[in-house]
């Protein structure tokens, strides 16, 4: 399994009786491209934050690539999510004083593994990856704000998978983007993990997107939570 | 890479980045500023006179002596008589004395009656002697000898007649009109009182009170300061002259009279640290301030950096790291301005105040002041490091 759940609970330390998230069983088979769908404020983002290990459940377990989130330590999860999981968000993808290489390289600074002999192996990697998005060469060393924001989701995508990571995890990435924009995006996305074998976890409340994955599942009939609302 | 993407972290808030920046830097220039000038200015009164072992006078308060004989300031209560300057320079311990006698003014400057072994065995500093920039030492009766500053302020050179009054006010009624003074020579700058004196011969000194045509030789002089073979007998002959039946006499040590004087002034010296200091609490409460209203606006950047696999502790020394290259950069600037505000200024504070300012401040800037600099700015840092830390955590 890529990710695996079993009767995770999760609450916010502070507030014990607001429970956000109850998952029995759920699981995510490796290579699947699964899209979630659900209404915001259904614990989409709760969900996935619990995946990467930014949160912890306040009960049961969860298994991401085949170890157990809990049993390791605080930066033992960092170290993993660095070097495993892909990840992409609605907007604010990128440190905006940061150009895109610098972007794609403080990813990579995080993490442990392919680490390249020398830099000059890892800035090829990172220009093979930003030309085969379809990134302008000489939008490579501009400064983020000055990216139209299809550009800076593109450099998002390459600052995920700088790592080679074997999940991916985007939530509403496409949001902001016009059609154009969103097709654009979505096409290099899917074809990119299909080569390098990368299982996709994209969350939307947009279900047109439905047609570029596996398999689809609607959040609120996974959390048992928003069912009982 | 850390240290990278702090930098241009910091440059991306160039505005508020760069208020704090001037903030803390005169915060720390001022600081510097008033240590060093503290320093200097004991250095430089420690500098008034060295090398002499004992000042002796009559019996009054050993600062009395002290300011009247080194800083010409106040009046003596008594002299002393000629039997007993004898008795003492002829002492097998005595090395060397010099006579000193006060009383006179030209034009609101101190008129020392003294003897050729004032230009000889008189120093100041770093043991240095006293150097001519112009002419000699004093010979016959109305020869005088000018401090650095008298020739440059009333603008005299050699050759030059002046009169001499009586007492200390600059008009005096009894100008003694008919013994004028040949200047016949002038003192290179010593940054020391001796640059506001005019130096004259003992008999010439007598020759301003009684007629001159009646030499004779001196009855008293004010003081006397006294070279000594050994160091060792300094106590011994000390305590012969406080406890002299013929006369009542005190000998004092320089060093230690300039060392209680320097005492006095410990308040101001207290309080001028202490306003150095308030202003750099104010800079670093600003600093902090600052650093915590921009995590304020980084909750998006920290939830990124969080997901690509930054640790919580990453986060919280990336804010410690952004302080503190606050405060480097700081430091370094106020250093360089402070050293060329010393260069730039020091023609002018030697000309006009006689204060020789060292541009080597690096004497000052030690260990401990740079511990106390970071030290604080790592406790300013703390909140805004904490919040981020804490941000990241959830």
């Amino acid at each position: 399994m890529s990710v695996s759940l079993q009767n995770v609970n999760f609450h916010y330390p502070d507030t014990p009786k607001n429970q956000v998230l109850s998952i029995d069983k759920w699981e995510v088979y490796p290579g699947e491209k699964l899209f979630i769908y659900g209404p915001s404020g259904c614990g989409k983002s709760t969900l996935l934050n619990l995946i990467s290990g930014i949160l912890l459940p306040s009960s049961g377990s969860i298994n991401v690539l085949g170890e157990s989130l809990e049993a390791m330590t605080d930066h033992q999860r960092n170290r993993f999510r660095a070097n495993n999981i892909g990840y992409i968000f609605q907007n604010f993808n990128l440190i905006p004083y940061l150009n895109s290489v610098e972007n794609i390289r403080l990813a990579h600074y995080f993490s442990s593994k392919n680490k390249p002999s020398n830099t000059t192996a890892l800035v090829k990697k990172i220009h093979n990856l930003l030309e085969a998005l379809n990134m302008p060469i000489e939008s490579w060393h501009k400064p983020i704000n000055l990216l139209s924001i299809g550009q800076q989701q593109r450099v998002a995508i390459a600052r995920a998978l700088i790592n080679n990571p074997k999940l991916l995890i985007a939530d509403e990435p496409t949001s902001s983007l016009d059609p154009y924009n969103k097709e654009n995006f979505m096409r290099l996305l899917i074809e990119l993990c299909t080569t390098q074998k990368i299982t996709v976890l994209f969350v939307s409340h947009d279900q047109q997107l439905n047609q570029y994955f596996t398999r689809s599942a609607a959040l609120p009939s996974i959390n048992k939570i928003v069912n009982k609302q | 890479m850390f240290l990278r993407i702090a930098t241009k972290s910091l440059l991306n808030r160039k505005g508020s980045v760069l208020l704090t920046l001037l903030a803390m830097t005169i915060s720390i220039l001022v600081m510097f500023g008033v240590e060093h000038i503290r320093t200097q200015a004991k250095t430089s009164f420690a500098n008034t006179i060295s090398g002499v072992d004992l000042i002796v006078g009559t019996r009054t308060g050993s600062l009395n002596l002290l300011l009247y004989s080194v800083f010409r300031m106040g009046s003596p209560t008594n002299n002393i008589s000629w039997e007993a300057f004898t008795k003492i320079s002829t002492d097998e311990r005595v090395a060397w004395t010099i006579p000193i006698s006060l009383g006179d003014s030209h034009k609101g400057y101190r008129v020392l009656g003294t003897n050729q072994s004032y230009f000889t065995h008189f120093k100041y500093g770093d043991q240095q002697p006293l150097t001519f920039n112009n002419g000699k030492p004093f010979e016959h009766i109305f020869d005088v000898v000018l401090g650095a500053d008298i020739a440059k302020k009333l603008g005299y050179k050699l050759g030059d007649k002046i009169t001499l009054a009586h007492g200390l006010v600059s008009t005096s009624f009894s100008n003694h009109d008919d013994t004028p003074f040949t200047i016949v020579g002038i003192l290179q700058a010593t940054g020391t009182p001796v640059d506001q004196t005019l130096h004259i011969s003992l008999k010439g000194l007598d020759a301003l009170h009684v007629n001159w045509q009646h030499q004779t030789a001196p009855t008293s002089i004010t003081a006397l300061m006294v070279g000594l073979k050994s160091k060792m007998s300094t106590f011994t002959v000390q305590r012969n002259i406080n406890t002299s039946k013929d006369e009542p006499l005190l000998a004092i040590l320089p060093g230690v009279a300039i060392a209680e004087l320097w005492q006095t002034m410990a308040i101001l010296e207290n309080v001028l640290r202490l306003i150095s200091l308030f202003v750099f609490i104010s800079a670093i409460i600003g600093l902090s301030a600052m650093m915590l209203s921009s995590i304020r606006e980084r909750d998006q950047e920290i939830k990124l950096l969080r997901a690509i696999g930054a640790s919580s502790f990453f986060l919280y020394c990336f804010i410690k790291l952004e302080a503190m290259m606050i405060t480097l950069l700081s430091t370094s600037i106020a250093v360089i301005l402070l050293y060329l505000f010393l260069l730039m200024t020091k023609p002018y504070l030697v000309d006009n105040f006689g204060l020789a300012l060292s541009e080597n401040i690096m004497a000052i800037i030690n260990i401990q002041w740079l511990a106390m600099i970071f030290i604080c700015t790592f406790i300013a840092a703390i909140p805004a490091a904490f919040i981020a830390f804490k941000r990241a955590k959830c």
